[in-house]
């Protein structure tokens, strides 16, 4: 059904249509731009994947910055202290 | 074979370039320009398009050119040899994005040799038949020649051989969109400057990995498509690009937006597979690098403005296909020519099924990226991967929340009056009542925890005033978003251990038992890929 051809997709099994756009209206929500803005808005799967993708990576970044930081707040600190063993857990 | 031996040309050449060529940076994209039956290398920055005209370098090219249409749009033909085919299949192996060509403009002007070597395929949109797809080949010069992404594999092929690239001098090549392809093959981003206006650019339409993006518009350039020379439908898909400047400003643009910053999978030759049709087939997109890496930053308007073109066109549902109608209409103007006296029923069904197929290939494509991008998801279906992603998005926001939040909390060293004792619990409320207000939160925090009893301790009492927040609110986060994310318990040891330090906040022992939580909070640090964690919880 949503294969109208031999849709050459890694993933084995076909997937609904229903569910795809379940899950993409789901990413959807969950990305800070497209997600909240338009929702009546018709984007495309492509296009929703590829927001996440940035998304994702964006965060990623922001984990990494976050955790840099952290870390130096970690110097800063006494070893044995708790602040330390929190920062510690937070970078973990 | 005849591509090493452009290959050496091509790095004689550029060696020969590199000094007289700008002092770029390393990562700069040298380009070869075919010139009445040289190469010259010049480096993008020097290079501006513009179109030569066909008749000044004909003559050079005239062995070469076949009897293509000799309009200003004339461009050579060149099988592709089979060389080149076993090349692009190993190239297509790496899912390296090998950017493709083309321009069309004047292609005139190629050396015969190269022509030979390289499979130009010029796509003539003006011809109807002769599908003459200009491919730009761009010519990834590092200086040091290090690729380290993805297209690596590719351009490191193509470094091998000094990919030339030859930028026809295409008609309105925006200067980004020119760089982009050649972003991508070199796989940096530096940006670059719009080719040289050297006269006689041929545009190769190099065996690209068919991007997988189709551009609708594109279609029309493949109305022309080659048909000659890259007839082997084996071979890479040469992409033919690039008739219309809109179509191929998409194109570029998409192109550029797609340069990989991580490239990883650089175009897919989805089109390989069974894509014998000669028309628009042939155009042959390079799927966004890397899925779109490099969509990234100011790059990705274009993108999304040229995804907006797609989207307007592709439907997020699946099942619509009517919107693939529309795109299959604008395929249909350009392949006219090349369906020919097919009815033009089929060739609507056929440039439908391409659409159809272009759409699903990048959403496969985007899958994959997304794939890529979570950690250990070994998932191939699926719907169970777009749910992994979404559970890893949502745990990755809030991992930055915590950690945003405790680097608020810990940056500022301020001393708080003490009387904080109910505050912790305050805190715990507030934050277990908005999970997402985190950084907001904190900011108010510090005002809470006032705590100046001990100020000999002087930083170190704050911070662990301090900690208290932090813990109630990692200890509440998770409770508040159903905590799936996080395992460990690294935070109820912490929490252990501040009991032991608190001096005067009594509420600790009221966080160590919110600790119970089965669902510590663990922040995941992505270096140290707890994504074994992550993936154990949420499960």
């Amino acid at each position: 059904m949503s294969n109208r051809r031999s849709r050459q997709s890694s993933s084995a099994p076909r997937i609904s249509d229903d569910q795809m756009i379940d899950l993409v209206t789901k990413l959807r929500q969950i990305l800070p731009e497209i997600g909240q803005r338009r929702r009546s808005a018709k984007i495309s799967a492509s296009k929703v994947l590829q927001e996440t993708c940035n998304y994702i990576r964006n965060l990623n970044r922001e984990v990494d910055n976050l955790s840099e930081r952290l870390s130096q707040l970690l110097e800063s600190v006494d070893e044995d202290s708790p602040e330390a063993a929190v920062i510690r857990s937070l970078l973990m | 074979m005849p591509l090493f031996e452009l290959f050496r040309l091509t790095k004689a050449k550029l060696e020969s370039a590199q000094d007289k060529n700008t002092s770029s940076p390393v990562d700069e994209v040298m380009e070869l320009v075919w010139e009445n039956g040289q190469i010259s290398t010049q480096s993008q920055s020097s290079r501006s398009r513009n179109i030569p005209p066909p008749q000044a370098d004909h003559q050079a090219s005239s062995s070469r050119a076949r009897e293509i249409g000799n309009s200003s749009k004339t461009t050579m033909v060149d099988e592709i040899p089979m060389s080149v085919p076993s090349l692009m299949t190993s190239l297509s192996q790496d899912d390296d994005l090998v950017p493709w060509l083309n321009h069309h403009q004047s292609l005139d002007g190629y050396c015969s040799d190269f022509l030979h070597d390289v499979s130009p395929v010029t796509v003539n949109e003006q011809e109807s038949d002769i599908a003459v797809n200009q491919t730009v080949f761009p010519l990834s010069q590092r200086r040091n020649n290090g690729n380290e992404s993805a297209p690596a594999a590719s351009s490191s092929q193509y470094n091998g051989f000094q990919s030339h690239s030859l930028y026809g001098s295409d008609r309105d090549r925006d200067p980004p969109s020119q760089q982009a392809k050649l972003g991508r093959f070199t796989q940096t981003q530096e940006p670059l400057t719009t080719p040289s206006n050297k006269p006689g650019f041929i545009n190769f339409s190099h065996f690209l990995r068919p991007a997988a993006l189709a551009k609708t518009n594109n279609n029309n350039l493949h109305g022309t498509k080659e048909k000659s020379p890259q007839s082997p439908p084996n071979v890479f898909q040469t992409r033919v690009l690039g008739a219309k400047d809109s179509e191929d400003k998409f194109l570029n643009e998409y192109i550029a937006s797609a340069t990989p910053k991580d490239n990883q999978k650089a175009c897919l030759i989805s089109e390989d597979s069974g894509r014998k049709d000669q028309e628009s087939e042939k155009a042959v997109v390079c799927s966004s690098v890397g899925s779109g890496n490099s969509l990234d930053g100011p790059s990705e308007s274009p993108s999304l403005s040229l995804k907006r073109k797609h989207s307007d066109i592709q439907d997020i549902d699946c099942h619509s296909d009517d919107v693939e109608e529309e795109s299959g209409d604008v395929r249909k103007e350009a392949a006219p020519s090349r369906t020919g006296m097919g009815s033009k029923r089929s060739r609507s069904a056929e440039v439908h099924n391409l659409s159809e197929r272009r759409r699903r290939d990048r959403i496969n494509e985007k899958m994959r990226a997304l794939q890529e991008l979570i950690p250990n998801c070994n998932k191939v279906d699926k719907a169970s991967m777009l749910d992994e992603a979404i559970e890893y998005l949502k745990s990755l926001q809030l991992q930055v929340q915590i950690m945003s939040m405790a680097s608020g909390y810990y940056m500022p060293p301020v001393m708080f009056p003490p009387g904080m004792g109910h505050y912790p619990a305050a805190a715990a409320a507030a934050a277990m009542a908005m999970s997402m207000g985190m950084p907001p939160y904190a900011m108010g925090l510090p005002d809470l925890s006032r705590q100046g009893s001990s100020v000999n301790h002087g930083p170190q009492f704050h911070v662990s005033g301090m900690q208290q927040q932090p813990m109630a609110m990692a200890m509440a986060i998770p409770r508040v978003s159903g905590g799936g994310f996080y395992t460990g318990s690294s935070t109820m040891d912490m929490n252990k251990s501040d009991d032991g330090s608190t001096r005067d906040l009594s509420t600790s022992k009221d966080q160590t038992t919110m600790k119970n939580n089965s669902n510590s909070l663990k922040p995941i640090k992505r270096k140290h890929s707890s994504s074994d964690q992550f993936r154990g919880s949420s499960s």
